[in-house]
């Protein structure tokens, strides 16, 4: 199942992915995410036509979850973090491809076919590269530094780009050739110029092309397309690959999550609007007039995604129908066939996590927030840090917080924020320790609080239960902490990471 | 199903440190009951083997320890199946019922194998984390006769003709978590009008189908190769 977000973008962009990262504070990664599918995040944070948001499930309990204004979140603040550009990728492809036009399409298929190996030139009539959206558009729409800023993305992972060069006048697709170019791709896009109508089998054109101006979501998703025909042009394959079979979308119903409002389990949350700029400084500055959520905002808004289809699922092997899943889901998403078996409706389900980190068989698997990717952060995290510094985990929760740069936290201290801390397994805070912990902090809400209803009483049972554990192996059960606080309780964190630290020195 | 509980991790820690020249451990878990009864299943098996872990860390043991699942380790071709793997290893901590670790044993007689659980009962959750004895597995069945309420397995006294003194307010004096199986077997008696039952008196129980009759054993013919 994919959720109806992902089902809708042009550019196959890994919506759900991106947010949930949004939500627990990993913003460089959910840029990755979404660099992968959309090199162009500035220009589609700020000027998407978001087919996404039309389908988005969220639109039947209140409003749609702000896929495009929090994908502009994201790359806003990698433009304000400025990480090092991604490394090139080895070229392991012997056949050299030539991309004519170095708009968001070319420069899509470009990033495309250097990540899977192959030498690429992109050949610009204009003097800088960017296409259409990089000179026809004022700053105060989309400011070009940040358009610049993506296709530095795209040109570190070694493609070579040649500018002031223009078909037909500076080069001819003969020259091309005799160059030793095994496939040339006509990317020159919405702009006046339509050099070449003349099409072979080296020769791939793009949608702006043919069939005229796109939105540039579109011109990405040809952009996609392309370097896969080329691809597979080049490995002596059809250009068109094979039908595949449509992964089906979660439709929710908008009664069945009204009931659930009315029930409590989803509770209401207005969409976060677009601050403005006051409008003297626009005009005055000519800059945008959107000025970006603020990281609070952004949040609180990627905390109201649903995360359809990101759910639990049952791996059948491993499955001994013991019913756990059963009897804690607060959302009867798992439920017994009239056959008898146990299955997982995944259109019910919300994601929290409780199922697959109470199954004794370990035979739930989420398919987003991944449960297992807990542990694996903790080990992580651990082994960068382990020295002769006794040291500490603090796990929280996102929905008790504004911001993710908690920058006051002493070194020893490792923070990990989830979207509900339900979702963490008695085995990831047995593996805290197992990684050298000297302590575990772990912060829940106040009983009723929590927004998956049940996750503040699992953890709750779960911190209880390593304690006796560690009681059993001689160790004081006081190494680990539940701390139950009310809402937005962020402000307690470090005093609560000192307290911890304190008392395991 | 069989009812297990795992036994605390220090006890566990001495079976393994008694014996002298283990560098590896493998913990293996079931999928059948004790993964139902939160025992010896997949997520029992991580967390029994990061807690020795930690454990052994601390005394500067340099144990490895790794981790396995059989589908029913009573049975000698799922045993076989992880054979290769438990002969890699010093020792076995196992986390199935007793009959698993037997079935080890058997399979390789050169194992180690330590038992990691308490196999209890035969039971059933009467509700999420708690488990109740309903059957003793005695061999001879009434429950016909009682209205479906074993007194064997469910009366502490294992009595056949009426509660005994001990049962106030419908619970056993042994411990008031209890229900008097007694008393249980009158409601339901009551209930459908059959208390007149009561008047037959049962003769003396033949435990020798029980335990008590030496091991047990049976036999089908033609499910046999």
């Amino acid at each position: 199942m994919q959720p109806p977000c992902e089902a809708a973008c042009p550019a196959g962009v890994k919506i759900q992915d991106y947010i949930s990262l949004i939500a627990q504070g990993r913003y460089l990664e959910a840029i990755a995410v979404i660099r992968e599918r959309m090199p162009f995040p500035s220009v589609c944070g700020r000027l998407c036509y978001h087919p996404c948001e039309g389908e988005c499930n969220r639109g039947l309990v209140d409003e749609p979850v702000a896929i495009m204004y929090l994908k502009r979140f994201a790359a806003d603040y990698e433009f304000k973090m400025r990480p090092p550009l991604p490394a090139p990728p080895e070229v392991t492809k012997p056949e050299r491809v030539a991309i004519i036009g170095a708009g968001l399409c070319g420069l899509t298929a470009a990033q495309d076919l250097a990540k899977m190996g192959y030498p690429v030139t992109l050949f610009e009539a204009l003097p800088f590269p960017g296409g259409t959206l990089r000179w026809a558009m004022l700053p105060y729409r989309l400011p070009g530094q940040l358009v610049d800023w993506d296709v530095q993305h795209i040109l570190a992972l070694g493609v070579e780009l040649k500018t002031d060069t223009t078909l037909g006048k500076d080069f001819s697709l003969g020259h091309l050739k005799a160059q030793g170019y095994k496939a040339i791709f006509i990317a020159t896009g919405a702009n006046k110029s339509r050099n070449s109508s003349r099409l072979s089998a080296e020769i791939i054109a793009e949608g702006a092309l043919i069939f005229g101006t796109v939105w540039a979501v579109h011109a990405v998703g040809a952009g996609h397309q392309a370097a896969i025909s080329i691809d597979r042009y080049l490995c002596g394959e059809p250009l068109a690959a094979a039908d595949t079979i449509p992964i089906p979308v979660v439709r929710r119903d908008r009664a069945e999550l009204q009931e659930k409002v009315l029930r409590g389990q989803i509770k209401l949350a207005a969409r976060a609007e677009m601050p403005l700029w006051e409008p003297l400084e626009t005009t005055l500055g000519f800059i945008e007039m959107e000025s970006g959520y603020s990281e609070e905002v952004a949040l609180r808004e990627a905390l109201r995604c649903l995360s359809c289809g990101a759910g639990a699922q049952c791996l059948e092997e491993k499955c001994s129908a013991c019913l756990t899943c059963v009897r804690l889901c607060p959302y009867g998403a798992p439920t017994i066939t009239l056959e008898g078996a146990v299955t997982m409706r995944l259109e019910q389900c919300l994601a929290c996590g409780i199922c697959a980190a109470e199954c004794p068989a370990g035979a739930i698997f989420m398919k987003g927030y991944a449960v297992d990717e807990i542990s694996r952060m903790i080990g992580e995290k651990a082994e960068a840090i382990k020295g002769d510094k006794p040291f500490i985990f603090l796990f929280t929760c996102s929905y008790h917080t504004t911001t993710r740069e908690y920058k006051d936290f002493p070194e020893n201290v490792i923070h990990i924020n989830l979207p509900c801390i339900g979702r963490i397994r008695t085995i990831d805070l047995l593996k805290a320790f197992e990684h050298g912990a000297a302590g575990l902090g772990v912060v829940s809400c106040k009983g009723g609080e929590c927004r998956y209803l049940k996750g503040d009483l699992r953890i709750k049972e779960r911190v209880n239960y390593v304690k006796g554990m560690l009681k059993e192996i001689g160790f004081e059960e006081s190494k680990i902490e539940l701390f139950e606080l009310d809402s937005l309780s962020d402000t307690e964190w470090l005093n609560i990471a000192n307290l911890m630290l304190e008392r395991v020195s | 199903m069989i009812i297990a509980e795992r036994k605390p991790l220090n006890e566990i820690l001495d079976m393994i440190q008694g014996v002298e020249g283990i560098k590896e451990l493998l913990v293996v878990g079931c999928r059948e009951c004790v993964t139902v009864c939160f025992a010896g299943g997949e997520k029992e098996v991580a967390e029994v083997a990061s807690a020795l872990r930690i454990a052994l860390n601390k005394e500067g043991r340099k144990i490895e320890i790794e981790e396995e699942m059989t589908q029913r380790t009573c049975e000698n071709e799922f045993v076989d199946a992880i054979s290769e793997k438990i002969k890699g290893s010093d020792a076995v901590l196992s986390l199935a019922c007793g009959v698993g670790v037997q079935t080890i044993v058997e399979r390789l007689p050169e194992a180690t194998v330590f038992p990691g659980v308490n196999t209890t009962f035969y039971g059933r959750p009467t509700e999420p984390g708690i488990w109740n004895e309903y059957c003793a597995g005695c061999g001879n069945c009434i429950l016909h006769l009682t209205e479906g309420i074993c007194p064997i397995a469910r009366c502490s006294k294992n009595l056949l003709n009426g509660p005994c003194g001990g049962s106030q307010g419908g619970k056993c004096e042994v411990d008031p978590n209890i229900d008097c199986a007694w008393q249980l077997i009158y409601d339901r008696l009551k209930a459908k009008g059959k208390l007149r039952n009561l008047e037959e008196i049962m003769p003396p129980k033949d435990w020798s189908t029980a335990s008590y009759g030496g091991v047990r054993r049976t036999s089908r013919q033609d499910a046999q190769k």
